[in-house]
């Protein structure tokens, strides 16, 4: 009962936010850009949803503070086995093929070369910085979505053993492939920095000190995918099918993403779209700081915090409302 | 409240647990639809316990009985916090230590000394903690010898000695026990009671399961007695068991 009165008032506060940053807060944005109807209204959906995915995850851990004083309390207590995934990931990765780390590297370097050739020489697409550097920083952002959910929504279901024997806070085990991705991005980024070496020598590209933020769009980034695998392997545990769904899903996101195009050569209204991506403003954010020596405004920051703090509610309001039901289902 | 509590280890009040079983083994929603179209979809509803509440006072040893499938394990695990219940709910006063199925988490591939440290940290032990006890582990579990072979290649009874040592390596305030005992030669078994008697002798809460009723007889001085998921008799050992006993 009084679960329904805060859920009105969410929504009655939503609907105001929705009305305060749909209107209001535009017109002073368009001082630096010009404001058209599609900016007012990503900015009301996203004074919609923000809140009420913020308030709808209060309000349950509010309801089951059980629940949410046993999730943090094991954090702490379980940090050596989060270590210990972790590690062992990493060890089988990297250690049982000598090549392991070679390819992380390689990889995105192939890539790199391939695309250019076709993107710069037959296409020609013309993009500020040269094509390379844009297309790795691309890549390296996607690569780390898509591996970091994937991997992630299988993880409860093959840790059923364990679940089944032990108490443990089950949230580790998407959590522990967040971290094991990171780790793989970070060894990739090894790749940027080495064309990125090379260019500079090559006098094409000034290093500047925006370049210290790169931890910041990766803390974005990761916070936003740790959400996303929460709902993939909570939901993954009922629809065995979705593994096959979401590969096609990540297949069209590529594409609808900004990775080997920019923005600039599509229609209006298809940029509009665009907004709604959260990957696009990831992508743009980790551009501009490692590129093009551009800090982002607090606006830019505010965005991708919203969409990655948006993400992460809902994947915890998710994940803890079935949480209880994964043993009876793996 | 606060003065009950501080001699109550663990109260289970009104828990039942239902499993849904679908009849047949649904992996895809392709199979989920057809069939909800063919009104094929039946689950049957399993119940394994039914309205279970009792409490358990600090420095007890309660023994739990009844015939396979009469849900013992699942009270079991339900108090350790592995399953919810459908209804009701169990609550433990201090800290716990399953055993219930030792050894969880030990991969195959890995050596004595990794499994030790890898399922050290899924039980929730601290690095530096296993790092000193790790001799006392190898000893008790009588395996220095293999400390650096793959456990792939040992006996059960020999994967169970290392993970009771490495689960009972603190002195818990509850301690769950689930058939263990059973694996292992007699000199092993021995030394696990022994190492249990010491346990209690230090005031631990102790709840067995077990099929061997001369081991309930000696160890415990409560019985709790399941049949078909209800409680059936709950008592001093004595009585019980000897109800136990004449009923089947
Ligand atoms: N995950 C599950 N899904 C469906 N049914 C289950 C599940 N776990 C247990 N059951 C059912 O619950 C009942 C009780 O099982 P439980 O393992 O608790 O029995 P038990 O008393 O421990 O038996 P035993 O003496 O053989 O160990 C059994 O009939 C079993 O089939
Ligand atoms: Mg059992």
């Amino acid at each position: 009962m009084k679960k329904k009165l805060f859920y009105a008032l969410a929504v009655v506060l939503s609907l105001l936010s929705a009305l305060a940053f749909g209107v209001l807060i535009p017109n002073r944005a368009a001082l630096t850009n010009p404001a058209s109807w599609d900016i007012h209204i990503f900015h009301g959906v996203l004074g919609l949803i923000v809140p009420l995915g913020i308030f709808a995850f209060l309000i349950e851990t509010l309801f089951d503070r059980e629940a949410f004083k046993k999730d943090v309390g094991s954090i702490r207590r379980y940090r050596y086995l989060l270590l210990d995934l972790v590690s062992r990931d990493v060890k089988t990765k990297y250690r049982r093929s000598v090549l392991g780390l070679l390819w992380s590297i390689l990889n995105p370097l192939l890539m790199m070369l391939v695309l250019t050739a076709v993107f710069s020489n037959i296409i020609r697409v013309q993009v500020e910085g040269g094509f390379a550097l844009f297309y790795l920083t691309g890549y390296l952002m996607f690569t780390f979505i898509s591996e970091a959910t994937s991997v992630s929504m299988m993880s409860i279901a093959y840790a059923a053993p364990l679940i089944k024997k032990v108490y443990l806070p089950k949230y580790i085990f998407p959590l522990e492939k967040c971290i094991f991705s990171l780790v793989n991005m970070l060894f990739s980024l090894i790749a940027f920095v080495i064309v990125f070496v090379v260019f500079a020598a090559m006098g094409k590209i000034t290093p500047s000190f925006a370049m210290l933020l790169f931890p910041l769009p990766m803390i974005y980034v990761f916070l936003f995918a740790f959400g996303i695998s929460l709902i993939l392997s909570a939901a993954y545990i009922f629809f065995r099918d979705l593994a096959h769904i979401y590969s096609v899903i990540l297949t069209v996101w590529m594409y609808a993403s900004p990775i080997i195009y920019p923005v600039d050569i599509l229609p209006a209204w298809l940029a509009s779209v665009m907004r709604f991506n959260p990957l696009y403003h990831y992508i743009t954010y980790f551009r501009d700081v490692m590129i093009y020596g551009r800090v982002p405004s607090l606006y830019e920051n505010l965005i991708c915090i919203l969409f990655s703090v948006l993400f992460l509610a809902l994947g915890i309001l998710c994940f803890r409302k079935a949480q209880d039901k994964f043993v009876l289902y793996i | 409240m606060e003065e009950n509590q501080n001699n109550i280890a663990v109260t289970v009040e009104g828990v039942s647990m239902r499993f849904n079983m679908p009849k047949e083994k649904l992996d895809s929603i392709k199979e989920f639809f057809v069939k909800l179209l063919k009104k094929q979809l039946r689950f049957e509803e399993f119940t394994a316990l039914e309205n279970i509440s009792f409490t358990v006072k600090r420095g007890e040893v309660v023994g739990i009985v009844g015939l396979n499938g009469s849900g013992k394990s699942t009270l079991l695990k339900i108090i350790s916090g592995i399953l919810r219940p459908t209804e009701g709910h169990a609550v433990t006063y201090g800290t716990l230590s399953p055993l219930i199925e030792l050894g969880a988490g030990f991969d195959f591939d890995l050596t004595t000394r990794e499994n030790i440290y890898l399922n050290g940290s899924v039980l929730g032990f601290d690095r530096a903690f296993i790092r000193e006890k790790y001799d006392e582990i190898l000893d008790f579990a009588e395996l220095r010898a293999f400390e650096n072979v793959a456990i792939k290649n040992f006996s059960s009874g020999m994967i169970a000695r290392l993970g009771f040592a490495i689960a009972t390596l603190v002195k818990p305030d509850i301690l769950i026990v689930d058939e263990i005992l059973a694996v292992g030669d007699f000199l092993f078994q021995q030394k696990c009671e022994a190492r249990i008697a010491e346990m209690m002798a230090g005031g631990t809460t102790v709840l067995i399961v077990s099929h061997a009723m001369e081991q309930i007889e000696r160890l415990c001085s409560r019985v709790i007695w399941l049949e078909k998921g209800h409680l059936r008799g709950d008592g001093p050992t004595a009585v019980i068991c000897e109800e136990y006993k004449n009923a089947r």
